[in-house]
């Protein structure tokens, strides 16, 4: 459906965007997501036409759109949403049916489904900029939709929107677009909607595509540490697979300590195997500590990993628990910020930890900086990156 | 003091006893200064747009060009109107001094750059981004161009205002150009003066309260238009 | 012409969408509104050459006479005359490019000289009025009783009172100047004014600033009821003002209307003409404001 290749614009001082290969199938919603100034946006201008890049080809509909000589029929089949809509100084109705009268399309019914479908039939009459911003965006998208668009690329259309609003819209233009299976592409800098929304999502940053996956793999499965800081995996380890089980890798680490030895925690009862008891040993005479973590992944005895937990996975105890966790360490804590509705604990294991953990908890566990406690992670909860 | 009463007394009287001579007169200074302004919002609009909206070498200078022709005196404009209509002057083939046509030549000449400017002004107020949403709606160029004019009715209506305030009391070129003829180019302003001259003040209070009440008929017009269907 | 195609492509299509509809009424009737314009403008210059450019003087124009006279002629021969009425100065310029097919001045010397490098082929004095000199009532400069105006304007000039000139070059001026100098006295700024307008401006302005000033008596008639100023000297033979018609050389100019000034210069010759300006005033003034002077 979309074919771009060997994409080139340099934007000096700015930005230099390369996309040498990537294909968007028909009837999904693909993310884009990035940080700020990775090229996203520009990626959507260069779809869009608004902004010409330097070399490549882009495909859509069967043709490279960058070299029409009218761009308008391919305009009119495209609904480009802005992330600051502008919504003209009319009513609520006369905005959404604009596209239609500039298409010549008189089919007016069209409106009245929009207005019914993002639930604002009550406002139609209204004048179009007196709306608060969550209407003011549903009316974006609804003249945006209106046009029954074979492509919609959507340029962070909720990033000014209070959470309130968007989580609302986020599930109403999910039942609308899914239901419509219409080829959608958003740009966002935020995961959680595109772990929502999107059935692909692609990670850029620099101008560069680092990962194109389906939501699960990306976050839980970054290829690389650069995707892997921005989907917000917090813990990143170094170390290198020491012995393979199955699917079940062990992981050294190097951990630093002050005051006391790093210390596996498993099953005192002995259900672990003696191997890993050994190991254990060994390590604990050092300074400089080799400590070993179990992580289910595909690596080879040898391989030199980044071991990545996120930090929701991570769970806090003040006694060592028996549970099916894996992994635990001994840890203090270093700093706790809140963080959205929880708090980040930032956690020194002899290697920086960190953990999400809800204000109750805290409470429960009487954590404060400077606490000696454990946290634990499952094997299949880490994801090891190739170094 | 006494006969500033008596000449408004006589202008009020005159007024609601207009004689065909000054009908005559408030019919041509109506037509030349709206077909006036129509040719002139019909050039400065599009023009406005354009240099706002294009970028091309020497735009700035352009600018500086307009902005300066905006202060264009009248009488100028009449003169070098005047000789390039001469019989013997280089447009003398067509005829036109000492015309309504001449009249509505010169006037294009002096509200036109005040149209382009004020129009220019407006369009570059607009925020770029809405004409690039315009664009991602599918709008042509030309829809585009339509639907920013009228986002900036308000603005666009106060260039034709100051526009066609311009001409219709502009005295200078009209004179120079129309020549001030009976039944022919008299319009209210020249009139006036004539009047003046001729020591008539009540007829020239009655033609300049005449041109001020057509002022503002026009002016509450144009805004009554503007402001109906929506604010 | 690329918007106005677009705007009616747009427009057919739009044809029927309801909120166009406002747009479309006034882009339409804004379409009509040009197109009937570019119409009325092109009833133009078909059967040229019924129009006659006579310049003129305002002096001539404010007074109404040449209104009068024009309308008669226009109405009698069919002709369209443009009568521009400018100063003196200006309306001999106009003959001598060309632009005008008759003058109407009142400027002897420049007159003759016109004639003699060859711009005007007849020229003949037809009607004169006269100027007066007006001042306030007490009269300090004691002009009032002088013997002649040079005297007169000596008398201004020694005692240093206000007088206001046109400063504008046109034919009042340039004999007004003339008669400063056959009084042999030039004028000092510090009580001589050049406003640089017309005739009723001047008095206005000699009006408000009580001061002396040179007047057509027409002028003065005409804005009699509004003056404190009076006459103060009138009747040398050196205040009269002799109008002269020149037909303009056609030889000159091959786009001149000679046909069309020859009759006009008749008619304003003729002895209606004569009827007409030595009744003109009569009713308003109870005085006629010109003198017939043609044969």
């Amino acid at each position: 459906m979309i074919k771009i290749k060997g994409l080139h614009l340099e934007l000096p001082g700015r930005l230099r965007l390369d996309v040498d290969n990537l294909e968007i199938p028909a009837g999904i919603l693909f993310a884009l997501i990035g940080p700020n100034g990775a090229g996203k946006s520009t990626l959507l201008n260069i779809l869009s036409l608004f902004q010409k890049p330097d070399k490549g080809s882009v495909e859509v509909f069967g043709k490279n759109i960058l070299v029409l000589k009218n761009p308008l029929p391919y305009r009119r089949r495209v609904s480009f949403v802005l992330s600051r809509p502008y919504l003209l100084h009319d009513t609520v109705y006369n905005n959404i049916s604009l596209p239609l009268a500039l298409r010549g399309i008189r089919d007016k019914s069209r409106v009245a489904e929009m207005l019914a479908l993002f639930k604002i039939t009550p406002l139609s009459g209204q004048p179009a900029l007196s709306l608060s911003q969550g209407e003011t965006h549903r009316v974006a998208l609804a003249r945006a939709l209106v046009t029954r668009p074979e492509l919609i690329l959507l340029d962070e259309p909720f990033s000014s929107l209070d959470p309130q609003y968007k989580s609302a819209l986020l599930q109403d233009l999910r039942r609308i677009i899914k239901g419509n299976k219409v080829t959608t592409i958003f740009v966002t800098q935020d995961q959680n909607e595109a772990l929502f929304l999107a059935d692909l999502i692609g990670v850029i940053k620099g101008g560069r595509i680092l990962q194109v996956a389906n939501p699960q793999d990306v976050f839980a499965r970054p290829i690389s540490k650069e995707v892997a800081d921005f989907i917000g995996i917090e813990t990143i380890i170094e170390g290198t697979v020491v012995k393979k089980e199955d699917s079940l890798c062990l992981v050294a680490v190097d951990s630093v300590r002050e005051q006391s030895l790093a210390t596996k925690f498993s099953d005192s009862q002995g259900a672990l195997d003696g191997n890993n008891q050994g190991l254990r040993l060994e390590v604990c005479s050092n300074r400089v500590n080799h400590t070993i973590m179990e992580v289910v992944s595909d690596c080879i005895v040898g391989q030199k990993v980044l071991v990545c937990v996120r930090p929701e996975n991570i769970t806090i105890s003040t006694a060592p628990e028996r549970d099916s966790a894996r992994n635990h360490f001994q840890a203090t804590i270093k700093n706790m910020v809140p963080w959205g509705l929880e708090y980040k604990i930032d956690l020194d294991c002899g290697f920086n930890v960190v953990a999400f953990v809800t204000k109750q908890s805290i409470d429960q566990l009487r954590l404060a900086v400077g606490q000696q406690v454990f946290a634990a992670f499952k094997a299949t909860a880490a994801h090891l990156i190739k170094r | 003091m006494l006969y500033i009463f008596a000449g408004f007394k006589k202008a009020l009287f005159l007024i609601f006893h207009l004689n065909a001579e000054i009908l005559e007169i408030i019919r041509l200074s109506l037509l030349v200064s709206m077909v006036a302004t129509g040719m002139a919002i019909a050039i400065g609009l599009p023009l406005g747009s354009i240099i706002a909206l294009k970028r091309f070498r020497w735009r700035k200078l352009v600018i500086a060009l307009i902005n300066t022709t905006m202060g264009l005196p009248p009488v100028v404009v009449g003169l070098m109107v005047s000789l390039f209509l001469f019989r013997n002057g280089p447009l003398g083939f067509l005829g036109w001094l000492y015309t309504a046509k001449g009249m509505i030549l010169a006037q294009v000449i002096i509200a036109t750059p005040i149209i382009t400017g004020l129009c220019l002004a407006s369009v570059q107020s607009v925020d770029p981004k809405l004409y690039q949403q315009v664009i991602a709606l599918g709008a042509n160029r030309w829809q585009a161009l339509l639907i920013v004019f009228k986002e900036i009715k308000l603005s666009l209506l106060a260039a034709i205002v100051a526009g066609f305030g311009s001409i219709i009391s502009e005295v200078g070129a009209v004179m120079m150009v129309g020549g001030n003829i009976k039944g022919q180019t008299r319009v209210l302003t020249t009139a006036t003066v004539l009047e003046t001259n001729m020591g008539n003040f009540d007829v020239a209070i009655a033609l300049g309260l005449i041109l001020f009440l057509l002022s503002f008929m026009v002016n509450a017009a144009l805004t009554l238009i503007q402001q109906k269907k929506y604010d | 012409m690329m918007l106005r195609t677009d705007c009616i492509r747009w427009l057919i299509l739009n044809y029927k969408s309801k909120e166009i509809a406002l747009r479309k009424k006034l882009a339409v009737s804004l379409l009509v509104f040009l197109l009937g314009v570019s119409q009325a403008l092109s009833f133009s210059f078909a059967g040229e050459n019924k129009t006659i450019i006579l310049a003129t003087t305002t002096s001539v124009q404010d007074t109404g006479l040449l209104d009068l006279l024009v309308a008669g002629f226009q109405k009698k021969s069919g002709y369209t005359v443009k009568a521009i009425a400018v100063g003196t100065g200006q309306a001999m310029q106009l003959g001598q490019n060309g632009e005008a097919d008759i003058l109407w001045v009142h400027s002897p010397a420049d007159e003759r000289q016109f004639v003699k490098e060859g711009y005007g082929t007849a020229r003949t004095t037809f009607m004169h009025n006269d100027f007066v000199v007006l001042g306030p009532k007490n009269d300090p400069a004691k002009i009032k009783g002088v013997k002649n105006i040079a005297e007169g304007f000596r008398r201004i000039a020694t005692a240093k009172v206000l007088f206001v000139s046109r400063g504008d070059n046109s034919g009042t001026h340039k004999k007004e100047k003339k008669l400063w100098q056959a009084a042999g006295v030039t004028p000092d700024k510090e009580y001589y004014i050049e406003i640089g307008q017309g005739m009723a401006a001047t008095v206005n302005v000699a009006n408000e600033k009580l001061a002396y000033c040179l007047a057509d008596r027409s002028t003065y008639l005409s804005l009699k009821k509004l003056l404190e100023l009076v006459i103060l000297f009138e009747g040398d033979e050196a205040l009269f003002n002799r109008y002269s018609l020149i037909l303009v050389n056609p030889e000159k100019y091959p786009k001149i209307n000679a046909a069309g000034a020859k009759e006009f210069f008749a008619y304003l010759l003729s002895e209606d003409t004569k009827n007409m300006v030595e009744n003109y005033g009569q009713d308003k003034f109870g005085q006629p404001l010109f003198y017939w002077d043609y044969k």
